[in-house]
Parts: structure tokens; sequence; C-alpha cells
């Protein structure tokens, strides 16, 4: 077993640069990590580079640089090697536990054969030369590596076999706790999937296995537990078939979104914002990732988040370290109905949409769909069931406050721009609507503009609506709806009139928007072909009622409904018959 | 690059306790004639004087003034190094970039002949010279400039070639910079550490062959020089001339070679920090 | 497979197509400084020659001295025969000392080769086993005063060691010889002929090794700081692997590198010093050998000093080249 309590790593760094500069700053890489990871388990902690992944790796063997200083405690089983001098962990590093280091650069001495460097840890351990090699051997071979690979030197391989070595080596020993550090990530498919085998075979071992990794499928495919780190942070923890769609901390979906997995359907997003500074004047008084949350409230930027349980019972393990409980509902919409006149437009309508998501309301003309996306704008009124803004009943929010927090692109901006507005008065609509014009308005509608890639002279700003082309005037259309900030961003058929290359542009326009702004997003389209590359749910209507809702890939990969089948086939045209 | 290296050379104590030694003997050389109390060639002084106040060393066995002499010597090692250091890097560095710009053949050849140089041990080279021609001090101070440019040759081209890859340089070119503008504007400027570097090394091997050429007796007998002092003054060791003729002529020379020693080191350690003492990390 | 084979066939004789052409451009250094410089100014080089004798040249003289030297000859007739001699083994013929240039030369090259070899190997020894613990303590005392002392012994010539060590342990303390390699007329043989070379040897060596020793600690050290941010370093340290056994096999074996590539041109230094230190203290090698050429003008004994000088370089250059492989067995890549 191996434990992490209470771990603080902190990096001095001398400013090489300021040598007269006596200040040494220093640089946290692990803040108050506690971890277990038990007998036959695989626990993984991912996160993006700089997070203190591999910091975490080598202090599970105090390996740290000697410019590091440590806190806390680190049990391998009931030994506590915080306080253990170089000399006594001789002894224990490589038999209770070993490291399968990053493959990068020479992590293997390139003056010395591979079989030697494999068989080292038996030879120190007082075991005959012939033993050693022979057990080499048979770490070779369970590795796959070729037999007459042994006798080469390191740099005589291929990077996907000296990852191997890597690994043959940490296991010769069979030692009880294994850590790997990004073990998948310099070899190919094929051995990625050798690799998953030998780790699940030492986890039937009843080894303790902690992994480190940027792989998101690699670590839902070997360990059952999954911790993401940011900035020296544990920000979550949970079980890994709950990573790709049931994640609870805004980053861990951000992650999720970055990877490209292979039944992903939407457009890779990055993480917005940039990571945190290595060198921060000092540390944040609030939650370290509120700069770039979706989600920040006031509180964020207070105090730090404690961590709450996943489980909503109170019980497991599982966390989420965030004000807000993780990703928290911005719009739930509970059992509405509307009927315009004596028919039903909408039946009992109910889903929720999450802050930073986009959901696409997918379905043929009369589905409903738009009636749905103005109801939760509060531009109508619905007739029974209720829908609520974060904590608020939508009807029973100020009109006007309401309409700050959500912007809406039309289906055609030739008509949801006054023809007698320049473009710029089309976009400083909503800001004089809102009594916020003033001098600082200018520049704010350039930077909208800007945002939207059109072009900011005068003389653009003075052109009118019909002397741009429609890709153009939808551009202007989002730098309008984005004016005010809002918090949701309806997209109502917006780029289904745009000849495809400049509804490809748009989408990515918009989606870059999405991301960069982190606002949530109703994506209204009778195309779920287009509802497949922007969004992360899918909801189909079907004659009012939704018929399905399911998170984009599961949806498309497995449609369950009939009516879905039959969208999903249409677009790919194999049912004209 | 410049500016910085020259602020870390500042920082580097190492390195500025040798540039303070190095000045101070470069001062007593540039200021020889004024400093020294005779005329150095002035034998007109008794034999094998002990130290006193009008004679500080004491006379040599034919009535020179040593002090005074001693200050010509150094006089001849500092200007013989300085312009050995000089044309040694300049060539070294010509040939460098040269041969990283224009590569091919020359490029080939060049960098065999200063692989060649460095098998050849230098002081052979000029023992013959000096045995054929009997030259100038001059002509010498060419010919060891012709055959120790090597290393900073080799340094200069693997650098060039790898600011030749860099994208700065490459977008240079591409904004129609000419092959000259490049070189003066790109790539000497960053070269100057490693011309600095190679200076000091060339100085520091010039003064050495210096001092060690005369001790031979390849330069002329009476010229002023350390070597040819040491010669005469181990000739005169049964006198007990040690503390007044040998030693400080020895400790001057090694003075000298440490000062140009601690500016080597301290110039390697700026070039590559990761040498740094503090540096741990 | 094949393409494996032709491919590391390709890359390895590339290396020895430039190593070849660097010992071929050796060759052409030593046989313009040797053979062409001199044929190009012969008037001078004659007079140069002769000069420092006691003796008028007349022009009849000068016509004697240049058929003698078969100056008179065609230059590719004299190539011709001064290769043929080289090949022979004939370095010339020393007119000043009456005889066999080679023969003079064979006399001192032993006790050159047994300064030279002793203490490069010594120097080498200490350099390696002070560098690497200097560096391993990097930032420490040990290793800042003991750079600190190297760079102060580095920056003293071998020239001023050697006088210093002569004046104060031979003459002064009177504790070694002031010349020789051997004490005259004892015809001491077996142990004693031993313990005689060592006394005789001590001093000198000790000179050159110590003048040696600081370029091949800061060498090794430098490279080894280097070389300790290694990742195989930490492998290694993760392994649980002894201390020592890192310090060495690993990180050292690794370090050694630099070092072992500038044999060739640190064989040049020691050499150099040699010269010096024999000169000194009249030290019955080579390097006493160029000092009484220089002072008799003895050319053709300086030109076969030389030779054999580069020779010898050439020799330790190839050893080198060759035993590379097994030293870095990334070369065939290299």
């Amino acid at each position: 077993m191996l434990k992490f309590k209470n771990l603080n790593v902190q990096y001095q760094i001398s400013d090489a640069s300021k040598a007269s500069d006596a200040s040494n700053k220093s640089i946290i890489a692990l803040d108050n990590i506690s971890l277990n990871v038990n007998k036959g388990e695989c626990v993984s902690i991912i996160g993006e580079s700089g997070s203190g992944k591999s910091t975490l790796a080598l202090a599970s063997m105090k390996l740290l640089a000697p410019n590091a200083s440590m806190s806390g405690s680190i049990l391998l089983d009931d030994i506590d090697i915080s306080n253990l001098t170089d000399k006594e962990m001789e002894n224990i590093r490589w038999n209770k536990i070993s490291l399968v280091f990053q493959n990068y650069g020479d992590v293997l001495n390139p003056v010395h054969k591979i079989i030697d460097q494999i068989a080292e840890p038996l030879i120190k351990n007082g075991e005959s030369r012939k033993v050693a090699l022979d057990r080499s051997l048979e770490m070779i071979d369970l590795l796959k590596i070729k037999p007459g690979r042994s006798t080469l030197f390191p740099h005589q391989i291929s990077a996907g076999e000296r990852q191997r070595v890597l690994i043959a080596m940490a296991l010769i020993t069979d030692p009880d706790i294994l850590v790997l550090d990004e073990p998948a990530a310099s070899v190919d498919a094929i051995t990625r999937l050798h690799l998953v085998k030998i780790i699940q075979q030492q986890v039937k071992a009843q080894k303790a296995v902690l992994m480190i990794t940027h792989d998101l499928s690699f670590a839902t495919l070997c360990s059952d537990r999954i911790s993401v780190l940011y900035s020296g942070n544990i920000i979550e923890s949970l079980p890994s078939a709950e990573l790709m769609d049931s994640q609870r901390h805004p980053y861990t979906r951000a992650l999720v979104r970055s990877f490209p997995l292979m039944e992903r359907t939407k457009e890779l997003a990055g993480v917005r914002g940039i990571p945190p500074s290595q060198f921060p004047e000092k540390k944040p008084k609030g939650c370290i990732f509120a700069p770039r949350c979706t989600q920040s409230i006031e509180v964020c930027l207070q105090k730090h988040p404690k961590a709450k349980l996943r489980d909503l019972n109170g019980q497991g393990e599982y966390f989420v370290v965030c004000h807000r409980g993780g990703i928290a509902t911005m719009i739930s919409v509970k059992n509405i109905d509307k009927s315009y006149k004596d028919i039903a437009v909408l039946k009992n309508i109910s889903l929720t949409l999450d802050e930073g998501e986009i959901l696409a309301l997918v379905g043929e003309t009369g589905s409903g769909k738009t009636t749905l996306a103005y109801l939760i704008a509060g531009t109508i009124k619905l007739d029974s069931g209720e829908i609520i803004f974060r904590t608020r009943k939508v009807g029973e929010i100020d009109k006007l406050e309401f309409s700050k927090k959500v912007g809406i692109i039309y289906q055609s901006p030739r008509d949801s721009i006054s023809h007698r507005f320049t473009i710029f008065e089309a976009i400083a609509e909503p800001l004089k609507i809102h009594g916020l014009f003033n001098g600082g308005s200018a520049d704010k509608i350039k930077n909208a503009l800007r945002e939207v890639q059109l072009p900011v002279d005068e003389f653009f700003m003075k052109k009118y609506p019909h002397e741009l082309s429609g890709g153009e005037l939808q551009r202007v259309a989002i730098a309008r709806a984005l004016i005010l900030k809002p918090d949701l961003l309806i997209a109502d058929e917006s780029t289904s009139f745009l000849d495809p290359s400049v509804q490809a542009k748009i989408l990515k326009l918009l989606l870059d928007l999405q991301n960069e702004h982190g606002i949530s997003m109703i994506f209204i389209t009778h195309d779920i072909g287009v509802a497949r590359k922007v969004s992360d749910k899918i909801a189909v209507l079907y004659d009012g009622r939704i018929v399905e809702n399911a998170p984009s890939h599961q949806l498309i990969e497995n449609p369950q409904h009939e009516y879905t089948k039959f969208l999903i086939d249409a677009v790919r045209g194999s049912k004209i018959s | 690059m410049h500016n910085r290296f020259l602020r870390r050379f500042k920082q580097n104590r190492i390195g500025m306790s040798g540039l303070f030694i190095f000045l101070f003997l470069l001062i007593l050389a540039i200021f020889a004639p004024v400093i020294a109390p005779y005329d150095p060639w002035d034998y007109s002084f008794g034999y094998l004087l002990p130290p006193s106040i009008d004679h500080l060393l004491g006379t040599n066995d034919i009535g020179y003034d040593l002090f005074s002499e001693l200050l010509w010597s150094l006089r001849t090692s500092i200007f013989f190094g300085i312009s050995v250091g000089a044309i040694a890097s300049i060539i070294g560095l010509l040939i460098g970039v040269s041969a990283a710009i224009s590569g091919g053949l020359y490029d080939i050849i060049v960098m065999r002949i200063a692989d060649a140089l460095l098998a050849i041990p230098t002081i052979m080279v000029l023992i013959l010279i000096a045995a054929y021609f009997k030259p100038s001090t001059i002509v010498l101070i060419i010919a060891l400039s012709l055959i120790i440019w090597q290393t900073i040759a080799r340094g200069a081209r693997a650098q060039t070639l790898s600011l030749k890859s860099k994208l700065h340089i490459k977008a240079a070119r591409n904004m129609g910079a000419s092959t000259p503008y490049i070189i003066f504007k790109h790539i000497l400027p960053e070269l100057f550490p490693l011309f600095a570097m190679g200076f000091v090394t060339k100085v520091r091997i010039a003064v050495f062959m210096e001092a060690g050429l005369s001790f031979l007796g390849i330069f002329d007998p009476t010229s002023k020089s350390l070597g040819i002092m040491m010669n005469y003054a181990m000739r005169y060791l049964y006198l007990d001339v040690w503390y007044n003729w040998l030693f400080p002529t020895v400790i001057s020379l090694s003075m000298l070679i440490i000062s140009l020693a601690l500016m080597s080191y301290a110039i390697e350690e700026i070039f590559d920090p990761r040498l740094r003492r503090d540096n741990i990390a | 497979m094949l393409t494996l084979f032709v491919f590391r066939k390709y890359i390895l004789s590339k290396r020895w197509v430039k190593i070849v052409t660097v010992y071929l451009m050796t060759v052409f250094i030593l046989l313009f400084l040797n053979f062409l410089l001199p044929r190009l100014l012969p008037g001078d080089v004659i007079i140069a020659m002769y000069s420092g004798q006691e003796m008028l040249i007349t022009d009849e003289l000068y016509n004697e001295l240049i058929i003698l030297h078969g100056l008179d000859k065609p230059l590719i007739e004299q190539f011709y025969i001064y290769i043929t001699q080289l090949a022979h083994g004939d370095l010339g013929y020393s007119y000043i000392s009456h005889a066999s240039t080679t023969g003079l030369i064979m006399e001192a090259l032993p006790w050159t080769l047994l300064l030279v070899f002793s203490s490069f190997i010594l120097s080498s020894i200490a350099g390696i086993i002070l560098g690497v613990e200097s560096s391993w303590r990097r930032g420490g005392r040990f290793d800042r005063s003991l750079l600190m002392f190297m760079l102060l012994i580095d920056g003293i010539p071998s020239l001023a060691l050697g006088i210093m060590f002569l004046t104060v342990f031979s003459l002064y303390c009177g504790w070694f010889p002031t010349a020789g390699a051997l004490t005259p007329y004892s015809d001491a043989t077996g142990i004693s002929y031993v313990i005689d070379v060592l006394w005789h040897l001590i001093l000198p060596l000790g000179a050159i090794t110590l003048s040696q020793i600081p370029g091949d600690y800061l060498l090794i050290r430098n490279s080894m700081l280097l070389t300790i941010r290694e990742p195989f370093v930490l492998t290694a340290r993760a392994k649980g692997i002894k201390e020592r056994r890192i310090k060495y096999l690993h990180t050292a074996r690794n370090a050694i590198l630099p070092f072992f590539t500038r044999i060739g041109i640190r064989i040049v230094y020691v050499i150099t010093g040699v010269l010096f230190i024999e000169t000194i203290f009249a030290y019955p090698g080579l390097g006493l050998l160029t000092y009484e050429a220089i002072s008799n003008r003895d050319l053709p004994l300086m030109q076969g000093i030389f030779t054999i000088s580069v020779l010898l370089v050439l020799v330790v250059n190839i050893i080198v080249d060759i035993s590379y492989k097994k030293i870095d067995p990334r070369i065939e890549y290299a």
C-alpha cells in the first residue's frame, strides 16, 4: 500500500538571470496531497504538464532534487519514508517500491547493455549474476521485447522498446508497489494494449499501482480510481468509469474535452486560459482554478474550496474540490408544457444544462426545439412546470437583468439586425439598451469585432448590414450576442443558412469563443451531423417530447430511440429508399 | 547575450579576481618604462648585488637591475600574449564562421586541418621555425597564431551551425537579409563569449610559449623575457639567487597565467550555466 | 537486417574516412615543416644551421653544404630520398654529434616514454578521482576549496613548477638528485637499479604530473556536473544502487567520455610539459635532447625529434580511435 499524507513539496529556485537578487523564490509543486493506493488496485493521476505529477512519482521514492523541500508523510505499507536518509532508502528502493520512469532522453544509461541494467537491482540484492540474467530474460520475454535485443545498448532499440525495458527493470525485483510515470507516452497502440494487460496483471497480483499519465483513455483502461491534479492540488477524485461522462470538476471536464478519444465526435477544445504561473507572487486566496473556471462565483476568488464528497449521500471516498460542488447546473427544466392555442408544442419536457456545457437541441422543423430555447431564455411564458436558472425561477427574475445573461444568435442575421443600423450601432445596441454605453464602449466593440475576426476600421464599422455577406453578418451577430458577456448563449439554427465552408468557419469561431468565454450554450439545429461536432450533450426532440438525451458520443455511437437512429441514418444517407 | 555575458562576468568572483590580477600586471607592463627605476639594458651596476633600496631585487651576473628587467620581461610576455590571443582568435573565428556558412569541401578541408593541428606539438613547430629562420618576434607571433586557432574555429563553427538553424536567423533570411548582414548582426554578437574564451585561452598559451621558448634559448638572448631570466637564474642557483632572481620571475609568470586561468574558468562557467557552483537544481 | 548492416557499415566507414583524413593531414603538416619549409628558403636554412658554429661561411663552403644536404637535387628526388630514409627509420644524420639521429633519439626515447606515460596515468587517475568526488559534493566546502586550489595550480606552468620543485626539494632540501635519470657509474642492478631509477624519477614525474592534474580535474568535474543531471543517474538512484556504484559505474563512466576523446590532445600537453621538465632536471630524454639540439643548432636532430613526437601522438590517437567504440557504444551512430 502506498499512502501520501498531507504531502507538500516546494522547489527553491535561485533565479539565474538575477544572480545578485538574493531572495530565492520557491515553487509549490505539491500542495497538501493525501492519497491512498491500496493493494490490488491501480490509481491514476491525471493533469496537465507542470501540475506536479512527476514530482509525486519522485516523492514516492524520496528522489526529489536537492532543492526540493518536503513535508508530510509518505507511507509504504507501514514504513514512513519521509524521514529516511538516502542510505536507508537504498534497501527500500526497488525492493518495496519501484518506478517506471518517463521515457525521455538518456533515462537508461547509454553505456551499459540493457540486460545488465535490468538485472542490476537483483545483483545488488546479492543474487548471482546467472540467476539475475535469467530472471531478466524472463522479464524481457514477458514484455515481448525481441530476445536479441537484450545485449544491445539503449540507443540501439526503439523508443517503444526502451519503454518496455524500463517496465521490465521495474518489475524485476517484484516490488509491492509500482509507480509508473507516463508509461504509454512513447509506445504504439498495440504495445499500449499490451502494457494495459501487464498493469492489470500486476494489480491482480495484489500490487499497489500508482500511474501518472496524461493519457485519459489509458488511465481509464488501467485504473480503478483517478485523481485529477491541478497546480499541485488534487481537485477531483473519481472512479475511472465516471471520468468520461460524469466528471464533476470543471477542470476535469476541460481535460476530457481536450483529449482525443476515439469515440468522441466533438471538436477538441483546450482548457481555457493559461496554466497558473509557476512563480506566483503569492499563493492565491481563492480556488486555484478560479481564473480558468467556467463557473466561478464570488466565493471562488475569496477562499479555498474544501473537498466535497461526490456521493450526495455522503458516502465513499470520491470527492471534488469546488465551492459549487463540482460542475453546477445552470438551467434545470422540470416537466414543462407549452401549447399554442390548443396545439401542444412541448409535452412534459425535463432537462438540465450544466455550466460551461454545450447542449444541442436536435429535431425536425416543428418539433418544438425553438420554443424550448425561448422558454429557457424567458422570452415566452410557459404553461406549467418550472425552469430554474442557477437558483431562481426564470419567470421570477427581472426581465432586463435576465436578458443580460442570455445572448441569442438568430437564424437569420439579416432579420435580426436592423438594416438602419451601422455595424457599430448594431453591436452597440445591447449596451445602449442596458444603459451601459459609455466612453469605453467603442473599444469594447472593437474588441468584440476582433474576437469574431472582423476588421475594426472606421470604414467597416460604418457599413450597413446589406453591404456584408451572410458569413460576415453572422459574425456581427455573434459579436452582438457576446457584447454583454452573457452566461448562456443560444444559437438558433444560426449556421444552417450558410454554405458549408462558411458554416465550418462560423462553427469553429463559435466553439472557440464559447470555450474562451467559458459560457454555456444551447445549440439548436435540425442537423444531427452538426450537433455531434459541437455539443457535449444532445437532446433529440420529436413531436414535442424529448425522446433521447445523452452525451453526444454515446448518442451517436449507440442511439436508443428509433427516431434518433432515423435521424442519424438520414444524415448518413443510408436509408434513402 | 553580449550584455548579459558582461554582467554575469562582473558577478563572478573567480573571474573578477583573475581580471584584477591581469589588469594589475597589464598596467605594470604598459608603464614599465616609467615604473622601472633603470634602463634594463644598462649593465653599469655591480654584478650579482643582493636586494637593496637602490636595486629592489638586486642585479644579475652582468649587472642588469633585476627589477627593471622583470618589468620589461613582463611587458614582452603580455605583448606577445595579447598579440597572439587577438590574431589567433580572429583567425579561428573567421575560419569557423566561414566554414559553417559555406560548408562543402572548404568546410571539410579546413576542419580536418584544424583536427590535425591538435595532434602537432605546437612547441616543436616553433622550435623548428625558429631554428630555420631566426625569425623576429612578429614572425613568431604570426607563426604561433597560425597553429593554435583550431579550438576557436571548432567552437565558432559548431555555434554558427546551431545559430544558422535558429528561427530568427531563418526569418531574417526570409526577409531578404544578406549573408554579411546575418553574420554581423546575428552571428558575431552571439559568438562574443566564445571569442572572449578563445582570446583568454590563447593569451595563456602564448605567454607560456614565449616564456618556454626563451627559456630554451630560442629567442634573442639579449631581449627581455621571463624565460631568459629564469634560464640565467638557474645557472647561478648555487649562489643563492633563488629569492631575488629566480622566484620573483617564476611567480610573476605564474601570476600572469593564473589570472588568465581564473578568467577562462569563469567564462566557461558563464557559458554553460549548468556548471555554476551555486546551481544545485 | 541487411539495411541495418549497410547503414552501420556506412556510418562506420564515414567515421573512419574522417579519422584517416586527419591522420593524413597530420603527416602532411609534418612533412611540410620538416621537408618543404626548409627547402623553400634553402639559403637561409644553411646559414641558420651553421651560423652558430665558429666558422666562416664562404661561397665555396656554402655550395659544398648545399650539395652535402642534397639541396641541389630536384625537389621530387629530394622528397623520394627523404621518404625512403624515413621508411627505413632513418631520421637523418647529426653533423654536430656525428651520430645517427635515430640512434640519439632511441637512446633518449625510453626515458621520455617513462615520464610521459607514468605521469599521464597518474594524473589521469588523480584527476578522475578528485574530479568525481569534487563534483559529487558540488557547492560544498570540499568542492569549493579543491576547485580554488586546482585553479591556482592550473595557472602555474610546468616550467615554473619544475623550477620550484628543483630549487626546493633538490637544491635546498637535498632530498632528491638534481640531474640525470640514474646515478652515474653506479652499475646497480635488480632492485637497487629500480630504486635508483625511481629516486631520480620522482621529482620530474611529480612536477609534470602535478601540472597535468588540474586540467584533468577540471575536465572531469565539468563533465560530471553535466552528467549528474542526466535522467539515468536518477534511474540508478531509484533502483537503490549503492552510492559509490552510481558515482563511478553510472555517472563517471559516462562523464569520462570527453576525457577519453581528449587523450590525443592531452598527450601533446604532457609532451610539451616533459620537454621543459627534462631540461630543468637534466633528465636524459627527448626534452633534454631538444634543448641540446637547440643550443647546438642541430637541425636534423630537431627534425627527428619533431617527427618522433608527432608519430607518438599519432600512435596514441590511433589507439584511442580504435578503442573508442568500446568506451562509447553510441559511436556507431554518432
